[in-house]
């Protein structure tokens, strides 16, 4: 299997030799977009043949599986999008893209496949939110390349103050002053530059600290505006462009760690940059798996890396198994639910947040529901997340990269460690890569377990935290009550990072004798310990689902009444 | 330890504890293309590395070079057991 560490970049002679066009695959990949735009838009709403009439037609009951204008309840979103009424819309514009973007990248020679991708996705984002935004989105990723990449580039500095002006709310009256701002700001950027940034850059310890903040300007911002609020009382506004970049923090630090690693080619042109950023599997559901692609270095080592055709099938499989978990999942999930309640099992709908907040108010809950409740709630949150994931893997898959799955059946893992690899397996490389190296090569040397602990910790708790900082930042403002209700789930990132230690240290400390799943007397141990990591996984969950006026105290009851140990309550 | 015994006991290692079916480890088979899965095996390897030869590894030892196979494990350990 490719590895993400490879060191072996897939040469262009061994990319035109996977670049041979069959169209009946790409037939194939166009009616699966198609059966997408059938099940998520209203496109056949003229033609009275939406979802919903087809399945009256037919005399069946979809119910979970509709929404109210009578296509399929779509998890596919087009996150804060402002230039359409509706998010079937917005679907619709990313399917064409989608679309557009796929024929680009399976026809065109292969010096044009990355840049057209580059140039749908751009067209993309401008279209669903709008030029100023797509504007500086594209001015702040060419700051980075400029940062990152120092050289004389008076061009792509004068791009960046053209681009500013394009982000300006109001202008100058008049054509003239326009474009006399434009070309002033081009000019002023492109000396500013080549005469003052260039040569900072020059000094190696100057250029580690400007890279550094540039890169991590996403949590440098919300340092800014916290320190700002208490001081004004009132927190930072956030333009939309900065939004849709600071979203793209996790990848900006991988991309960062190829490049101290010396894993970016020093002559990587703007575009090279920008396929890492601009693609269409940046647009839908960006809030979630933001670091699928990686950095540099991954990205180029999965782009035509085998025939092309066996990566767009790779991608259309995918395509169809998200459709399946799309399409399906609150049904099952209402299915799983109905049947614990026929069994006499109180499980709050199967959501852990309702249960919180029931057992806040002093309704008594039992071991049984307690256990019931959170595996039913994260079997709820693994199918959706599953549809979702699915699908943004498949859509690199079309354009090309052959990335490696984000979601792989993680109700196989046997152990903390493995769940979280096959639970979100691009963002755990994520924290791996940005937070474990560094604290495992730094800290502890002389003693192994604690060396272990502290890496884990530093990945799956304190990384992990701060992702969700500017999560929670970057939708609801990123103000202190934001970093509040953060700060109140950090049982949950404790629990987490020291359960994937101690199954790390354990799982060191023997040498394998066998593999997990074979068909031997070991097997039961096998279900019971994939049992036991689902339910450990759900159980912290508790505290990550506050709720009304439930306090930490009251979580931690209600999660020590998972092993019969009462009290609490209220 | 000697070099071939430091190369059966990395192999030995790497097959136990990464086994993929159908690929032959050799001492030329490129290990960061075709063995490790993920970041992490690098870790678990890097712990084995360090126990088992009393060598200390750094950040800057993770790379391509490093860990193009078998037979540069065994020339960095051997390297850095000299020094």
């Amino acid at each position: 299997m490719p590895s993400l560490l490879s060191n072996q970049p897939v040469t262009d002679a061994e990319r035109r030799a996977n670049d041979k066009h069959r169209h009946a695959i790409v037939a194939l990949a166009l009616l699966v977009i198609g059966v997408y735009v059938y099940c998520f838009t209203l496109v056949s709403a003229p033609v009275d043949l939406l979802p919903a009439q087809l399945a009256e037609r037919a005399d069946l009951s979809l119910e979970h599986v509709l929404d109210s204008d009578g296509n399929i309840d779509s998890t596919i979103s087009i996150l804060m999008a402002q230039e359409f009424g509706s998010n079937d819309d917005e679907r619709l514009v990313f399917f064409g893209i989608l679309a557009l973007a796929f024929l680009s990248s399976y026809y065109l020679p292969l010096a044009w496949k990355q840049p057209a991708l580059v140039a749908w996705t751009t067209l993309g984002i401008a279209t669903l939110y709008g030029v100023p935004a797509m504007a500086g989105l594209l001015a702040a990723h060419l700051c980075v390349f400029l940062v990152l990449h120092p050289g004389r580039r008076p061009g792509v500095a004068a791009l960046v103050g053209a681009l500013a002006v394009v982000v300006m709310p109001s202008y100058p009256e008049g054509p003239l002053a326009t474009w006399l701002l434009l070309i002033g700001l081009s000019v002023a950027c492109a000396l500013v530059y080549v005469y003052a940034l260039v040569p900072l850059l020059a000094r190696p310890r100057v250029a580690r600290v400007l890279q550094f903040a540039t890169v991590h300007a996403a949590v440098v911002f919300i340092g800014v505006s916290l320190a700002l609020e208490a001081f004004t009382g009132d927190a930072l506004d956030l333009s939309l462009a900065a939004l849709l970049f600071f979203w793209q923090w996790a990848r900006l630090a991988m991309y960062h760690v190829d490049h101290a690693d010396g894993q970016v080619p020093a002559d990587i042109t703007p575009v090279g940059y920008l396929s890492v950023f601009v693609s269409p599997g940046v647009i839908p559901n960006w809030s979630w798996g933001v670091t699928i692609g990686q950095g540099y270095a991954y990205l180029q080592g999965k782009f035509l890396c085998e025939d092309k055709n066996r990566i767009v099938l790779a991608g259309i499989r995918l395509m169809l198994i998200a459709l399946l978990y799309l399409v399906l999942w609150r049904w099952v999930h209402a299915l799983l639910v109905s049947a614990a309640q026929s069994g006499g099992i109180e499980v709050f709908g199967g959501y852990t947040r309702r249960m919180v907040r029931a057992f806040s108010r002093g309704v008594d809950v039992g071991t049984v529901s307690v256990l019931a409740t959170t595996l039913l709630d994260l079997v709820r949150f693994m199918m959706f997340l599953a549809g979702v994931m699915h699908f943004k893997v498949a859509i690199w898959r079309l354009c090309g990269y052959h990335v490696d799955p984000y979601y792989d059946k993680p109700w196989l893992a046997t152990n903390l460690m493995a769940f979280w690899t096959r639970f979100a397996f691009h963002y755990r490389e994520f924290l791996v890569r940005v937070f474990y190296y560094p604290v495992f090569f730094r800290a502890f040397r002389r003693h192994r377990t604690l060396r272990i602990v502290a890496a884990s910790m530093a990945a799956a708790a304190l990384g992990n935290f701060i992702w969700h900082v500017t999560e929670r930042s970057f939708f609801r403002e990123p103000d202190f009550d934001a970093l509040l209700y953060v700060f109140g789930t950090w049982p949950y990132f404790v629990l987490l990072g020291a359960g994937i230690a101690v199954s790390q240290v354990f799982l060191l400390q023997r040498r394998r004798t066998r593999k997990p799943w074979t068909r031997d007397r070991w097997f039961v141990v096998d279900v019971v310990a994939a049992y036991v990591t689902m339910q450990y996984f759900a159980l912290i969950h508790i505290f990550a689902r506050p709720s009304g006026d439930a306090t930490v105290a009251d979580m931690t009851w209600l999660f020590l009444r998972a092993f019969g140990i009462e009290g609490g309550g209220r | 330890m000697n070099q071939q015994a430091i190369f059966d006991s990395l192999r030995q290692y790497l097959q136990d504890e990464f086994p993929n079916q159908g690929i032959e480890l050799a001492g030329d088979t490129r290990l960061l293309d075709e063995w490790f899965v993920d970041s992490m095996g690098i870790i678990e390897t890097v712990i084995f590395i360090e126990r088992e030869f009393g060598v200390t590894m750094t950040r800057a030892d993770i790379n391509g070079e490093t860990f193009q196979d078998i037979n540069s494990l065994v020339a960095f350990i051997g390297a850095r057991a000299a020094s």
